[in-house]
C-alpha cells in the first residue's frame, strides 16, 4: 500500500485520507487506529483540566462513584460514567473486563489464566488487571472473533 | 455466570470426564487388587454413580459471586475434603470398601482423578490465554 504525507500549516487542517478499492477488514483496522489516535478526553489532574489522547490511556476504573483514567504513570479524574466510556469507545479497542474496569486492549501485553475461570491482563506498563469470568466471553469475541478456540 | 451456563459449561463436561477416568481407575485398581474377580452388568453403573457423587460438591458450590485467589484456594480445599468424605462414606455404606487398603486405594484414586481434571482445565485455560495473547500481538503488528 502506498503512503503519502503532505504537510499543512494548521493543526486544525490535519486529516487522514484513505483511498481504497473496498473497505476491507485491513482498511477498517487502519481507520479505527487513526480514529483512536485522534480522539481526546478531558481529564483532571491536581485541579487542572488536561486533554488526554485516548491512545495514551491504559484503562479506566470506577472507584466510589468516580471514574479515573490511568496513563503510563499518571491518574486523571474523568467526568464521564464508566458505562458511557464503554459505549462510546468500544469500537476503538476499549473493552470492559470487570464491573469497575474498561481497558484499552492495545495496552495489554499478555493474558494469563487466573484461578476460577478468570484471566489476568498484564499491561505494557507492568500493571495487572483481573478479567472477570463474566467478561471473558466479550474479550474472546473481540480478539478472536469467529475463530474457533478450545473453550 | 448463570447457573444454567455453569451447569452446561462446567458441571456436565466435568461429569463425563469423571466417568471416563473412573472407568480407567476401576480397570487399573481391579486388575491389581482383584484380577480374578468377575462382575455382572450392574457394575457398569458404578462409574456413573460415583461421578454423580463426585460432581455433587461442585453443584452445591455454585456461586454468582467471584472469589479472590485466596477464597478460591480455600473453596477448592473444602471441595476436595467433602468429595473424599462422600466417596469414602458411600463406598463404606455400599460395602465396596472392606479393609483399610481398599480405602487408601480409593482415596489415592480420588486425589489422582481430581488432580488430572484440574490439570486438564488449567491446560484449556492456558491455551485460551495463549490464543488471546497471539491475537493481541497481531493487533500490535498491524499498528
Amino acid at each position: 500500500m502506498k503512503t503519502e504525507v503532505l504537510m499543512v500549516k494548521d493543526k486544525e487542517n490535519e486529516k487522514v485520507t484513505i483511498e481504497c478499492v473496498a473497505v476491507t477488514s485491513e482498511i477498517q483496522e487502519i481507520l479505527l487506529y487513526v480514529q483512536s489516535k485522534g480522539r481526546e478526553i478531558t481529564g483532571m489532574l491536581d485541579g487542572s483540566y488536561t486533554q488526554l489522547m485516548l491512545s495514551e490511556i491504559f484503562y479506566f476504573e470506577a472507584l466510589d462513584e468516580h471514574v479515573f483514567a490511568y496513563t503510563k504513570d499518571k491518574v486523571y479524574a474523568i467526568k464521564n460514567r464508566l458505562y458511557e466510556i464503554e459505549e462510546r469507545y468500544q469500537e476503538i479497542y476499549f473493552l470492559r473486563i470487570s464491573k469497575s474496569v474498561v481497558v484499552n486492549i492495545r495496552k495489554i501485553q499478555t493474558i494469563t489464566p487466573a484461578l476460577n475461570a478468570r484471566y489476568m491482563a498484564n499491561l505494557k506498563n507492568g500493571e495487572q488487571l483481573i478479567i472477570s469470568r463474566q467478561y471473558v466471553k466479550h474479550l474472546k469475541e473481540k480478539l478472536l472473533g469467529g475463530q474457533k478456540n478450545e473453550v | 455466570m448463570k447457573f444454567k451456563e455453569y451447569l452446561f459449561q462446567t458441571v456436565i463436561p466435568t461429569y463425563f470426564m469423571l466417568v471416563t477416568f473412573l472407568v480407567l481407575f476401576i480397570y487399573l485398581a481391579g486388575s491389581i487388587l482383584e484380577p480374578e474377580a468377575r462382575f455382572g452388568y450392574d457394575v457398569l453403573l458404578s462409574p456413573l454413580i460415583y461421578a454423580g457423587i463426585g460432581i455433587l460438591p461442585q453443584i452445591f458450590s455454585y456461586s454468582r459471586k467471584e472469589y479472590s485467589m485466596k477464597q478460591t484456594i480455600i473453596r477448592k480445599l473444602i471441595h476436595i475434603c467433602v468429595l473424599i468424605s462422600l466417596i469414602i462414606g458411600f463406598s463404606f455404606a455400599m460395602g465396596v470398601i472392606k479393609n483399610w487398603i481398599e480405602a487408601v486405594v480409593i482415596l489415592c484414586g480420588v486425589l489422582v482423578i481430581y488432580s488430572i481434571l484440574e490439570i486438564i482445565l488449567w491446560r484449556i485455560e492456558l491455551r485460551t490465554a495463549q490464543l488471546l495473547t497471539q491475537a493481541l500481538s497481531k493487533l500490535d503488528d498491524e499498528q
